[in-house]
Order: structure tokens, then C-alpha cells, then sequence
């Protein structure tokens, strides 16, 4: 009897402390997902795993469903995507932020995410002016050079 | 750019996209303006019915490649512009073919990724504009399919055709919620299609239909009215007897043609602003 009682209470006690953690890696869980949703968000973040540069991987060309998805997750993107869509070859994003208007940065974090989602490859290429210098061009996937 | 792509959108069908699409296209060139217009209804294409009686030149016995063809990969733009007698405008029809069982298009249509069709449409818009085209005007399938929404994603102008019938008002309020809020950008305008006047009628409607159509014009114009807005841009009041021509050219004193030229005096300033703001 008494050792069924000294099991009973330990049983109890472990019962209590999985539901502690329990409860620790729901926070925890919903820590990381707010953390995830800021990241998707703002604008102003480079995702974490941004696309390797020069990388031309053969993706799925995204749908109409896809870019509609793309702009509830962050909004503001759908004009450099469509500006980058009108344009014939690889662009760079001062050429994209002269037609949207909006700061060259801002479209460069914009389509960053664009590459990173499969929307847009990129590539890094000297420049013209500065031999030691290089510049980031993007190009629309699908679209033939 | 200087080019204005605009889609004509419906929640149904049956509202008159067509007819008006083809009309306005008509009416741009004739005010010197480069213009090409797509039908894009790949389930139910009518554009052809349009031109068949417009010019002795349009092929439409599968000698020139249709809008399909271009679509998936079979041809280039240039194989599926079609001229008509009015230097400036150009048009591309779809082809019927697909709605056949043994069409080999079909079966492509339905291997082909959903995304190729939206990477076509803007390598189509792309083309146009290399081609110094002032307008290309999409006339979209009704409702929300890919194609659809492939339209309404490409376009810079969405114009939004309704008619005051019941079902548009749960439509447009799911459309609005669902699809169009979410086009960041694109300028929506609507119109309301074939309102009934009493005018020449042979008989008295009842009281009770007046009430439900005015009631739902309405209820119509209260939804475009919410967030986000979508205004009303004119009203086509219904016409007796009008059918699938191209009325602004064959009867310019026609009572739709005077529509469409009333339409265009409203629309014309405020596209080729547009078209000023996207350069």
C-alpha cells in the first residue's frame, strides 16, 4: 500500500512537470511563429535564407494564385513585380525603382524575397564603372534571355 | 511604358464584356490610337463573331495561328496578330478548336504548368509594347479561373462589367473580398450593363419586377461602394435588339454607338493619364 501511494504521488508529480513543458514549447512554438510572420512581413528584413547569388534553378514558373498569395504575405510587392514582368531582359533594381518611383533599397529587398520565393532569378555581374565592384541584376522566371 | 492593358472582368457571364470591349476598341482607333485586342475567354471565345463581317482579310480557317497557339508555345505573336480594315487596330482571337474532344490544344492546355500562362500574357504584353501598341484590352473569361486571374494580375485597368440582377450582388461581394482587393495597384472601374429603361416597350412591366431591378442596381452600386471602392464609371442602359457587332463602326448614330462614344468621352482622360503615370 504504502509503495503504491509513493508511486501514485511520483506519477503525479511527472504529470505535472510534462504538462509544465508542455506548456513551455507551446510558448516557445508560438514564439517562433511570430518570429517567422516578422520576417515575412517586413519588408525591410532580408529573409534568412535568401537565394545563393548567380544561382539558376529550373523552378516552377508561379501562377496568377501564386502572386496573389505573394502580396497578402507583403504587401507593396506586387508593383516591382509587375514592373519587373514589363520589362525585357535582366534589370537591375535602380532600373525598377526609377518606373515604381520608390527608393532603389527598397526594391532590392523586394526583389530579394522575389528571388528567394522562385519569382525572379539573379545574378552578379562586374560593373561597368568600377572594376572592383559588382551589381545584382534580376531577371522574371519563365522568360527566355 | 505607354502601353494600357486593360481587362474586362465580369463576375458572369453574359454581361456584355464583348460587346463593349470590342466597341471601345473600335472607338480608341478611331481616335488615332494603336490598338490590339485578345480574347482571352479560352472556354467560350466570341471575339471572332465580331470581325468575321468587319473585314475580307481576317483568316479564321486556321491558316493564321490563333491567341491558343501562342499560348502554349506553338507560335509567335506576330503568327497570331490579325489586321482589320482600320490601320490602327489589331486583334487575336482564341481558338474554338480547344473546346473539342479530339483537340491536340486542349491536351496541351492541360499538360502545361498554370504559371506558363501568366509568363505568356506578359511576354504578349511585353511584345505589344516593343510594338508601340497604345491599348491592349484583354477580354477576360468571366468568374475566377486561372485564366481569369492570369488577366487580372497582367492588367493596369480592370473595368468591371455588372448587370442588376440579384445574383451580382453576392458575386461582386465575394469577388471584391477574395479577388480584386487583393491587386495591389491595378485601377478598378465598373459599369452597369443593359439597365432596363421603359422605354420602348409594347407593354407595362409589373410593378413588383421594377422594384426588385432597381432595388438590386442598388444593392449593386452599394457593394462596388465599399472598401475598396470601385465607382461606377456609366451605366448602359439596355438597348432592344443589340447583338455581337461593331456598332461604333457600321452604325456611328446607333444609340450604342453614342453609348460607347459618351463611355470613351469619360474613360479616355483617365487611361491616358494612366498611361502618362506608368511611362
Amino acid at each position: 500500500m504504502t509503495n503504491d501511494k509513493i508511486n501514485d504521488s511520483l506519477l503525479k508529480e511527472i504529470l505535472t512537470e510534462i504538462r509544465k513543458i508542455t506548456h513551455q514549447i507551446i510558448e516557445v512554438n508560438g514564439s517562433l511563429k511570430n518570429l517567422t510572420q516578422s520576417l515575412l512581413i517586413s519588408p525591410y528584413i532580408t529573409p534568412l535564407s535568401a537565394t545563393d547569388l548567380n544561382e539558376s534553378k529550373d523552378q516552377e514558373i508561379p501562377s496568377s494564385l501564386d502572386i496573389i498569395r505573394l502580396q497578402e504575405h507583403r504587401p507593396g510587392i506586387f508593383q516591382t513585380y509587375k514592373t519587373i514582368q514589363k520589362k525585357d531582359g535582366w534589370v537591375s533594381s535602380q532600373e525598377i525603382a526609377e518606373t515604381t518611383t520608390r527608393s532603389r533599397g527598397l526594391e532590392s529587398r523586394y526583389l530579394t524575397y522575389l528571388a528567394d520565393q522562385g519569382f525572379v532569378i539573379k545574378k552578379r555581374i562586374k560593373s561597368k564603372t568600377d572594376s572592383r565592384a559588382t551589381e545584382v541584376l534580376y531577371k522574371i522566371v519563365g522568360v527566355d534571355e | 511604358m505607354s502601353l494600357l492593358t486593360i481587362a474586362w472582368h465580369s463576375y458572369r457571364g453574359g454581361v456584355g464584356k464583348s460587346l463593349l470591349a470590342v466597341n471601345t476598341a473600335v472607338m480608341l482607333a478611331q481616335l488615332h490610337k494603336k490598338v490590339m485586342i485578345v480574347d482571352f475567354d479560352l472556354r467560350a471565345p466570341s471575339l471572332q463573331t465580331y470581325f468575321q463581317d468587319f473585314s475580307e482579310n481576317i483568316d479564321f480557317n486556321r491558316n493564321k495561328s490563333s491567341f491558343t497557339d501562342f499560348l502554349i508555345g506553338a507560335s509567335s505573336p506576330e503568327d497570331v496578330i490579325q489586321k482589320t480594315d482600320l490601320v490602327n487596330l489589331e486583334f487575336a482571337i482564341s481558338d474554338i478548336e480547344i473546346l473539342q474532344k479530339t483537340s491536340k490544344i486542349r491536351t496541351k492546355l492541360s499538360q502545361s504548368g498554370e504559371g506558363k500562362f501568366l509568363a505568356k500574357l506578359f511576354e504578349f504584353i511585353r511584345y505589344c509594347n516593343k510594338m508601340n501598341y497604345d491599348y491592349l484590352l484583354i477580354d477576360c473569361m468571366p468568374g475566377v479561373t486561372f485564366r481569369s486571374l492570369d488577366a487580372l494580375v497582367a492588367a493596369d485597368q480592370i473595368i468591371v462589367v455588372t448587370r442588376p440582377l440579384k445574383s451580382e450582388i453576392k458575386g461582386l461581394k465575394l469577388m471584391k473580398s477574395e479577388c480584386y482587393s487583393k491587386l495591389e495597384g491595378a485601377r478598378l472601374t465598373a459599369v452597369m450593363n443593359q439597365v432596363e429603361t421603359q422605354k420602348d416597350l409594347n407593354f407595362t412591366p409589373s410593378e413588383h419586377d421594377i422594384s426588385i431591378i432597381n432595388e438590386n442596381i442598388e444593392k449593386i452600386s452599394s457593394v462596388l461602394r465599399e472598401k475598396p471602392l470601385i465607382p461606377i464609371l456609366y451605366t448602359f442602359h439596355r438597348i432592344p435588339f443589340v447583338t455581337e457587332r461593331i456598332y461604333i463602326m457600321e452604325e456611328p448614330n446607333h444609340p450604342f454607338s453614342q453609348f460607347i462614344k459618351e463611355f470613351c468621352d469619360l474613360s479616355f482622360k483617365e487611361w491616358e493619364m494612366s498611361k502618362k503615370g506608368s511611362k
